[in-house]
C-alpha cells in the first residue's frame, strides 16, 4: 500500500505491507515525520476520506475495504485517540463528549448513560464527569478522550502519541488501561516516541523510516536493543536502567546572575476552588544562580505552571518578593527579563519569516545581524530564514522559540514541557541547546515530566507539591533514585 | 446517575426562538424608546442566566452610546453627525446581538443545540457548521489569552488601545496566529468528529430530552407580545 498527500510530491507512506492480527498489541515508532501519523490515518479511514491524496493498494479492516465502507461505520470498529487533546473535543462538556460517539450511533439513552458511567470509572476519572473542558488540564483531557473512545466500544484502538501531555503517573495509568484493553482481546495500535511505558506490553515493534517499514522486532528483540543503537535510530530508551547522569563542567567566569524567590505566595482571586486546575503557591523560597539547569517536577496541579507564570511576571505575587541580583523586581518589570518558552510554539510565533521573528518588538534601531545569524546557524535554522514560521515542522518551530529566547537577552529562562512530542533525536538537540544556555551563564528552568530529559539535562531538581517545595536537591547519580521516586509517586489527589 | 442534568428553566427551542426574535427585531428598532426597551429585555434574559457581570458591561456600553447620541445634536457638521449616528446604530444592534449570543452560549451546550436543531428539522448543512462555531468561539478566547501572554514576554503589550493605535501590527501579531491556529484546530476537530460518526444518516440519540412546559409558552408569548408592541410603537 502506498499513499501520497495531494500537495506533496513524495510518498508519505511508501509501499507498506502490514498485517495485524486480532488482539495484537502493535507499537509503531520512528522519527518525527517518518509517516507514523499517516499510517494511523489509513487505519481509521481519515485517509482517503478526509485527507485528499493518492492511495494505491488497499486497506482492509476486519475483511472490509476502508474505501468501500463509510467513515462513520469504520469509526465504530476503530477508535482513535489523537495527539492534541485540545482539538479533538467536539463538545464543551466532558460528559457530553464521552456521549458524543454513542449519540451518533443512535444508542438508547439509558444505554449511553450506563456506558458513560462505565467509561469514566474504567479510565479512573470519575471526578471529571460533567466538567467544562476549558477548565481541565491537558492530561485530564487526554483521559476524557480515551474514555469517549472506550464508550463506543470499538474492536481496534489507535493511539497517536497519547502520552505527550501526561505526567509520569498518568502515563503509567495509561499503560494499565492499555494492558486491560489487550487482556479483553482488543487490538491496540500505538504510535509513540516515549517507549518506556510500553516496553512490557507490545507484541511487535515496527520501526518506520521515510514512509517505509524499516525493521520489525518482537518484544524480546526490541528490549534487547542497546541504548546506543536506539539513539542511532533516533529513538528513545525502552528502559532507564542504564541511564547515567552526565557530569557537568561549569565554565562560567563572568559575574553570575542570581535569582531568588523569597516567601512568595499566590492564589487566584476568583472562586475557582472547584476547578481541578486550581493551583496556589504558598510561602515558597529558593535561590538559584547562573549555570544551573533546574528541573521543576511534581504532579499535574502541583503549582508548576503557576510558579513559572509568577516568575515571568504574567501573574502578580500576593506576598513575598522576587529578586534578580539582590534587587526586588516587580511583576511588570519581570516580563521579558525572565523569559518564558511555552509548550505550544504555535502561540509564540508572530512574524512572517524566521529571520524577522527574531527582530520583532525590538524597534527600528535593533541592529544585530551578526548575532541573529549566529544563533540561527547554531540552531540549524539559517537555511530556513525566509520561510514562514507556520510552515516549519514541530521541532523546527520549537528551535525557533528557543532562538527568540536567546535573542531576548533575558538571563533567566523558563521552559514549559520543551520535549513533549519530540523523538529521541530532537530531544537530544533540545538538551544540547539548554546546556549551551546554562554554559553562557543563564539560569534555565524546565517544567517537565520527561524522565529521560531530566536525567540528561538538569543539575538540580525542585519538587513541588500542593504549591510548596517538597524537595530541592542537586541531581547526581545518587539522588537519581529520589527523582524516580518523586516522579513515580502517587499524589495526594489519587 | 445523572440522567437529568440541572433543570433548565426554558426548553432549548424556546431559547433559540427568543434569541432569534430579539436579535432580528433589534434591526428595526430605531426610535430611542424602542431601542432602549429591547436592550432592557435582553438584559433581563442575561440576568435570568446569571450573567450579571456581562449584563452590567453591555448595559453600561449601551448607556454610554445612548448618552453620546443625546449630545450629538450639538455637532454642527452634518456629515460628521450622520456618520456618528449610523455608527452608533450599528453598535447598539451589535450589543443586543452580543447579549443574546452570550445568553445562548451560557445556557446551551453543543449537544443540546444539535438535538434541538435536529428536532426542528434543520438541515445537516446548517447544524454541523453551527455546532462547530459553538465549539470554536470559546477556543478562540483561549488562543487569544495564550497569545497575549506570549506577547507580554516579548515585551509587546496588547490592549484594546493597540487595536486603535497600531491596527496593522496588532492584526499581524494577533489575528494571523489565531487564524493559522484555527485552520489547524478546525481540521483536527472535524477529523475527530468524522471518526465518531457525526455524518451518520440514522437519527442521533437525544441525550437531554426536550420538553415544552407552561413557562416556555409564557416566556415565548410574553416576548412576542412585547416585541409586537415595540414594532407598533416603531412604525405607527
Amino acid at each position: 500500500m502506498s499513499y501520497r498527500y495531494s500537495d506533496c510530491s513524495t510518498f508519505a507512506i511508501d509501499n507498506i505491507n502490514l498485517k495485524i492480527k486480532k488482539g495484537e498489541f502493535i507499537l509503531i515508532t520512528g522519527e518525527s515525520g517518518s509517516g507514523k501519523t499517516s499510517l494511523a490515518r489509513c487505519i481509521n479511514g481519515l485517509i482517503p476520506y478526509f485527507h485528499e491524496g493518492k492511495l494505491d493498494g488497499s486497506i482492509k479492516i476486519m475483511g472490509k475495504d476502508t474505501q468501500e465502507v463509510s467513515i462513520s461505520s469504520l469509526g465504530e470498529m476503530v477508535g482513535s485517540v489523537f495527539q492534541d487533546p485540545r482539538s479533538q473535543f467536539f463538545t464543551t462538556n466532558t460528559t457530553e463528549e464521552v456521549a458524543f460517539g454513542c449519540t451518533n450511533m443512535g444508542l438508547k439513552r439509558e444505554e449511553i448513560f450506563s456506558r458513560i458511567k462505565k467509561s469514566f470509572k474504567k479510565i479512573g476519572i470519575g471526578e471529571l464527569e460533567d466538567h467544562n473542558i476549558f477548565k481541565i488540564s491537558s492530561g485530564e483531557k487526554q483521559k476524557v478522550a480515551i474514555a469517549s473512545c472506550y464508550a463506543m466500544d470499538p474492536d481496534i484502538y489507535v493511539f497517536d502519541e497519547p502520552s505527550a501531555n501526561l505526567d509520569v503517573y498518568s502515563t503509567l495509568q495509561l499503560s494499565e488501561i492499555m494492558k486491560e484493553l489487550k487482556c479483553i482481546g482488543k487490538t491496540v495500535i500505538v504510535l509513540e516516541h516515549r517507549l518506556y511505558y510500553l516496553s512490557q506490553l507490545f507484541d511487535r515493534m515496527i520501526f518506520v523510516e521515510k514512509g517505509k517499514i524499516c525493521r520489525e522486532y518482537s518484544n524480546e528483540g526490541a528490549n534487547a536493543l542497546s541504548d546506543n543503537l536506539l539513539r542511532k535510530m533516533g529513538l528513545r530508551n525502552l528502559n532507564f536502567k542504564n541511564m547515567k547522569v552526565p557530569t557537568f563542567k561549569n565554565k562560567i567566569n563572568s559575574t553570575k546572575t542570581i535569582f531568588e524567590a523569597d516567601n512568595i505566595s499566590f492564589s487566584y482571586k476568583t472562586k475557582r476552588t472547584k476547578a481541578p486546575m486550581n493551583e496556589i503557591i504558598q510561602d515558597l523560597s529558593f535561590k538559584t544562580e547562573g549555570g544551573e539547569v533546574i528541573g521543576i517536577v511534581g504532579k499535574n496541579g502541583a503549582g508548576k505552571t503557576t510558579l513559572s507564570r509568577l516568575c515571568c511576571g504574567l501573574l502578580k505575587e500576593s506576598g513575598g518578593r522576587l529578586k534578580i541580583n539582590g534587587q526586588i523586581i516587580k511583576s511588570m518589570k519581570r516580563q521579558g527579563n525572565v523569559y518564558f518558552v511555552m509548550q505550544d510554539s504555535d502561540y509564540q510565533l508572530f512574524s512572517d519569516s524566521v529571520l524577522r521573528e527574531l527582530t520583532i518588538g525590538k524597534g527600528k534601531n535593533f541592529d544585530n545581524k551578526d548575532k541573529t545569524k549566529r544563533i540561527l546557524k547554531e540552531l540549524h535554522l539559517w537555511g530556513l530564514r525566509e520561510y514562514h514560521p507556520a510552515s516549519l515542522s514541530r521541532g523546527q518551530k520549537q528551535r525557533l522559540t528557543i532562538a527568540s529566547s536567546i535573542v531576548s537577552n533575558a538571563n533567566i529562562i523558563f521552559f514549559d514541557e520543551p520535549t513533549s512530542g519530540l523523538d529521541g533525536c530532537n530531544m537530544i538537540n533540545v538538551t544540547k541547546q539548554l546546556k549551551e544556555l546554562a554554559n553562557n551563564g543563564k539560569i534555565v528552568f524546565v517544567v517537565t515530566h520527561d524522565y529521560e530529559f531530566l536525567i540528561s539535562v538538569c543539575t538540580r531538581v525542585l519538587h513541588l507539591m500542593d504549591g510548596k517545595i517538597k524537595d530541592d536537591y542537586k541531581l547526581t547519580n545518587e539522588t537519581r533514585i529520589k527523582l524516580e521516586e518523586n516522579l513515580w509517586e502517587r499524589g495526594v489527589r489519587d | 446517575m445523572k440522567i437529568n442534568r440541572k433543570k433548565q428553566l426554558l426548553d432549548t427551542r424556546t431559547r433559540f426562538y427568543v434569541v432569534t426574535l430579539l436579535s432580528f427585531s433589534s434591526f428595526f428598532m430605531n426610535k430611542a424608546i424602542t431601542a432602549h426597551a429591547i436592550v432592557a429585555i435582553a438584559a433581563l434574559f442575561l440576568i435570568g442566566a446569571k450573567l450579571y457581570k456581562k449584563c452590567f458591561y453591555y448595559v453600561m456600553a449601551y448607556t454610554a452610546i445612548a448618552f453620546l447620541m443625546f449630545l450629538i445634536e450639538n455637532i454642527s457638521n452634518i456629515t460628521l453627525m450622520l456618520m456618528l449616528v449610523s455608527l452608533s446604530y450599528f453598535a447598539q444592534k451589535f450589543i443586543v446581538m452580543m447579549m443574546m449570543g452570550n445568553f445562548l452560549f451560557k445556557t446551551t451546550s453543543v449537544t443540546e443545540a444539535i438535538s434541538a436543531m435536529e428536532t426542528m428539522k434543520f438541515p445537516k448543512e446548517v447544524i454541523i457548521p453551527f455546532a462547530v462555531a459553538m465549539r470554536f468561539l470559546p477556543s478562540i478566547k483561549d488562543d487569544y489569552h495564550h497569545l497575549k501572554d506570549s506577547l507580554k514576554i516579548r515585551q509587546i503589550p496588547i490592549s484594546a488601545g493597540s487595536f486603535i493605535f497600531h491596527p496593522v501590527r496588532t492584526t499581524e501579531y494577533l489575528i494571523v496566529p489565531i487564524l493559522i491556529r484555527s485552520f489547524k484546530t478546525s481540521d483536527e476537530l472535524s477529523a475527530s468528529a468524522f471518526v465518531r460518526g457525526i455524518e451518520r444518516e440514522t437519527p442521533k440519540t437525544i441525550l437531554y430530552p426536550l420538553k415544552f412546559r407552561y413557562i416556555d409558552g409564557g416566556i415565548a408569548l410574553m416576548s412576542t407580545v412585547i416585541i409586537g408592541v415595540l414594532y407598533w410603537i416603531q412604525f405607527k
